[in-house]
């Protein structure tokens, strides 16, 4: 019963000391990187709910993404991390002739290599920041994203700020004439994403996350501007933590030909949530 | 109009930011040359060795005692030695007291 009890402590990594680790947020990235040697494993599930309403041509959508996540701390505030998605996409299509839906699922994967170089430290001094790139592929797109990292850590609160800025290059299936062709789009999404957490104490705390997503076409220029937010919860406890973010789709700010309505549900869903654990060895 | 309010939030994050960026990590001032040096060359250690790993922690926001018994517990963890390890802890515990 001692043993088990012991065991238990173990893998819950209950300590008092924080490790490598210092994610506290489920969208907006921090400027730390993980020391010369550690490794740390996180797992990431995302549930999008409610692909449906304005615009939609769903009567029914959700996804369930995974992510398996290996981060490794390389020295000299470098840290690359290697990991494979898989997305779960179960939906039906709305069809005014039918008098049911029935219902699909769509599996897609890739894998993607990131890395980040940290520039400057939110404590020691004035602003952290850092740069991030990361690639992509996928069973039916490549990406390639940057990021640009801020934050600030002011005693028991934390600001972040991401901008971010993406190449994607879908294959998609198009009637030209009387033959139909299979074409690669250049989408290039554009998102900010702003942050705060308000820290209990070391081992918890809870914020909220903002995400604006932009999106930008060959075919229809600037589409849409949407907005997200939602509060994050941080839980640290030694070698493990999880974070839990809700990221409702609040208001497209940006409306067009191709995304006319308040919100966009073609695209994004109502609601977003997301659990990380991980743990650092 | 709607635009206003990304703006608008924007502004207030930036402005959050701005006023958080006032608070760091002391940098040492002393008349005296070796104890100028020796404090510079402990925080430098600081940042090195421990920003690597997690946030840094500001100086007052642990005891005296309480930063023995931490740099304690890190030192094995972060590979620090003796004299890094005093050289961080005079320049932690000489903090500027408010």
């Amino acid at each position: 019963m001692k043993r088990s009890l012991i065991i238990a402590l173990f893998i819950l990594g209950i300590s008092i000391e924080t490790y490598a680790q210092d994610r506290v947020f489920a969208r907006t990235y921090q400027s730390n990187v993980i020391s010369k040697g550690s490794f740390d494993f996180e797992y990431w599930t995302t549930l999008r709910t409610g692909k449906v309403g304005f615009g939609s041509p769903f009567a029914f959508g959700r996804h369930l993404d995974s992510r398996y996540e290996m981060e490794f701390g390389l020295g000299k505030n470098i840290q690359t991390a290697f990991y494979f998605n898989t997305y779960n996409f179960k939906y039906a299509m709305l069809d005014s002739s039918a008098s049911s839906f029935p219902t699909q699922t769509q599996i897609e994967t890739s894998f993607s290599n990131e890395w980040k170089f940290k520039l400057s430290d939110p404590v020691a001094n004035k602003i952290g920041s850092a740069l991030y790139l990361e690639v992509t592929a996928g069973s039916d797109e490549y990406e390639l994203e940057g990021k640009f990292i801020l934050d600030k850590r002011y005693n028991n609160d934390l600001f972040a700020l991401n901008i971010v800025g993406g190449l994607e290059l879908e294959t998609v299936v198009k009637r030209q004439g009387n033959s139909i062709n299979r074409l690669n789009e250049l989408f290039t999404p554009i998102e900010i994403n702003y942050a705060y957490m308000h820290f209990f104490n070391s081992y918890s705390g809870i914020g909220l996350e903002v995400t604006n997503r932009n999106l930008l076409s060959e075919d229809n220029g600037w589409e849409h501007s949407v907005l997200f937010g939602g509060p994050t919860f941080f839980i640290n406890q030694g070698r493990f933590f999880v974070v839990l973010n809700a990221l409702p789709q609040l208001v497209n700010l940006h409306k067009t030909d191709v995304a006319p309505g308040n919100r966009v549900l073609d695209i994004y869903e109502d609601f977003d949530f997301r659990l990380i654990t991980g743990y650092s060895f | 109009m709607k635009p206003n309010l990304l703006f608008i939030s924007l502004f207030v994050f930036a402005t959050c930011m701005i006023m958080s960026c006032n608070e760091t990590l002391y940098v040492p001032v002393s008349s005296d040359k070796t104890e100028q040096t020796k404090l510079l060359d402990g925080r430098k250690l600081y940042v090195q060795k421990c920003s690597n790993c997690h946030n840094l922690y500001l100086p007052e926001r642990l005891s005296d005692e309480n930063w023995n018994r931490k740099l304690d517990t890190m030192q094995v963890r972060a590979k620090i030695n003796n004299a890094e390890r005093d050289l961080i802890y005079h320049y932690i515990i000489s903090h500027p007291k408010k």
